[in-house]
């Protein structure tokens, strides 16, 4: 038991089979009907039967968030580093950015749809902007927690302000932005949902609310176990691109306790 | 034959703002090191030392007085790179290997860094690091990557070189193994070494002069000639000069700690 437990792909799959107990088992002690909640049997019966409709659904899903969180990405990296390099920027620009990100994308969402149309490039532009702001933010963070004797270092060896950009500041910033990109990589792909509940004719949020006007709960929950999925692959892909590129940041080293 | 002089201090006032009310970190410093020489700084936690240190290579700005080094100011020092320096802990970029964290200052010089691949390994040689060339930061022990740190302050082969307190978070043997290091290091590249630290064994065992600091406010309270015999080995520890240097250097640092207390 006790190398069981130590197994890596153990724990996670036993609390899988704990909830999938305590689900099919709830619904047969308490009568719930599936039109209230589907069995995982039902479930998985609708999305073998439908699987061309999830498949092409989660593919422009998929295609916005990816689309949306790399080009927001991008250029909250673009404008964090901008923020970073220059104290003119950052005092004029940053009240603006903060600003910016309490605007609730909920409510920015219908006017970006106004302005881009109706087409895919409105959501990309919608998970773009869910994407930018933590990006812009935490790129500037990072760069200017470059440790002490770092700074000192380079200030010794007479090193020139972009060098000092590239070759400490940067790194310094790349655990910071992978916090970022995790953060965004599911929130991108709630943005595009939320684009789609606003208006679309295809994509995760369109299934979702087509079903639910009819009450084909079924579909709805493969709906969202889909875009938990999906969701949680593009984590996973964000999550091994970062051990391949700040191994040696401590935030990856296991607690010692 | 003048001696060249590597470093004049003329009335080296130093003071902070805390909130507290401006504080006196250092006053009336003189000092003046001959090219060549192997100076220590030696004083109780908090006298000062690391403070002159950072005035010295331009980390930190003076309030009163004068500074050069080699002739210049000490910013003009710093950008024709005229010092190394090895800090307290050893600083190594984490994301660098040895010998990209050696480079550092030659990419930093603007240097072609290619010139320089034998020079890395005969650095890294020098401070008995064959075979780590490859290892990242937290594969190296303290001691090793302090080794590392030594080289990267060695590479651009600079007149003067800053040390401080480099082994002080060191045990006991490996110090010092390591200031054995550095004095054969010292003797092949006969730089002006500014070596702080608040071991008045590891002071005499490397140094020709010691300067002893005291503090609140941090004044230099003596300066001691050593005239002991080069090169040294661990056997120089053994005789009676050496014994008796410790004890007037204890007596004098301690002396300083009483005065405070009285």
């Amino acid at each position: 038991m006790k190398k069981l437990v130590e197994l890596k792909w153990f724990p996670p799959i036993f609390f899988l089979i704990i909830i999938f107990i305590l689900w099919v088992g709830s619904i047969l002690i308490f009568k719930i009907p599936t039109y209230l909640l589907p069995s995982p049997l039902k479930i998985y019966n609708e999305i073998v039967q439908n699987f061309y409709l999830f498949a092409f659904n989660g593919f422009w899903t998929l295609i916005e968030a990816v689309a949306g969180y790399l080009f927001g990405g991008l250029f909250g990296f673009i404008l964090g580093s901008l923020l970073a390099y220059s104290k003119f920027f950052e005092k004029g620009l940053l009240p603006y950015v903060v600003g910016a990100t309490t605007i609730p994308i909920v409510a920015f969402a219908p006017l970006v749809i106004i302005y881009v149309g109706f087409g895919i490039a409105s959501k990309i532009v919608i998970a773009a902007i869910v994407s930018f702001f933590p990006l812009t933010l935490y790129t500037l963070k990072g760069m200017q927690s470059s440790d002490l004797i770092h700074r000192d270092l380079f200030y010794v060896l007479a090193a020139s302000r972009f060098k000092i950009f590239i070759k400490l500041q940067f790194y310094s910033a790349l655990p910071y932005i992978f916090t970022a990109m995790k953060q965004t990589s599911t929130v991108a792909v709630i943005a595009a949902i939320i684009a789609e509940y606003i208006q679309a004719d295809r994509g995760f949020g369109y299934l979702i609310l087509q079903s639910s006007y009819v009450m084909d709960i079924p579909r709805m929950w493969s709906a969202v176990l889909f875009t938990c999925l999906l969701a949680m692959s593009f984590y996973g892909i964000v999550v091994l691109i970062e051990r391949k590129f700040v191994w040696w940041h401590s935030s990856l080293k296991e607690l010692k306790i | 034959m003048r001696i060249a002089k590597s470093i004049k201090v003329k009335n080296l006032k130093k003071v902070f703002d805390s909130k507290n009310g401006p504080f006196l970190a250092l006053n009336d410093i003189n000092i003046e090191i001959n090219e060549g020489d192997f100076i220590s700084i030696i004083g109780p936690s908090g006298c000062g030392k690391t403070t002159l240190m950072r005035c010295l290579c331009n980390l930190e700005d003076i309030t009163s007085g004068t500074i050069e080094i080699n002739g210049k100011s000490p910013n003009e020092a710093r950008t024709d790179r005229d010092f190394g320096m090895v800090f307290q802990t050893a600083g190594l970029l984490n994301w660098r290997n040895s010998i990209e964290n050696v480079l550092l200052p030659v990419e930093l010089s603007g240097m072609d860094k290619n010139q320089f691949k034998d020079k890395v390994n005969e650095l890294l040689d020098l401070v008995n690091l064959n075979g780590f060339e490859n290892n990242y930061p937290h594969e190296l022990s303290g001691g090793m990557q302090q080794r590392v740190s030594i080289a990267r302050a060695l590479i651009l082969e600079p007149k003067i070189l800053f040390m401080d307190e480099p082994f002080g978070s060191l045990d006991h043997i490996t110090r010092e193994k390591l200031n054995i290091e550095l004095l054969n290091i010292w003797e092949k590249t006969k730089q002006t070494i500014i070596f702080i630290t608040h071991n008045i064994r590891e002071a005499i065992f490397l140094s020709d002069k010691i300067f002893v600091m005291s503090s609140n406010p941090g004044e230099i309270k003596e300066i001691i000639d050593l005239d002991l015999k080069r090169p040294r080995d661990e056997q120089i520890k053994k005789t009676n000069k050496f014994k008796e240097l410790e004890l007037m250097g204890e007596t004098l640092l301690q002396d300083n700690i009483n005065e405070k207390i009285s």
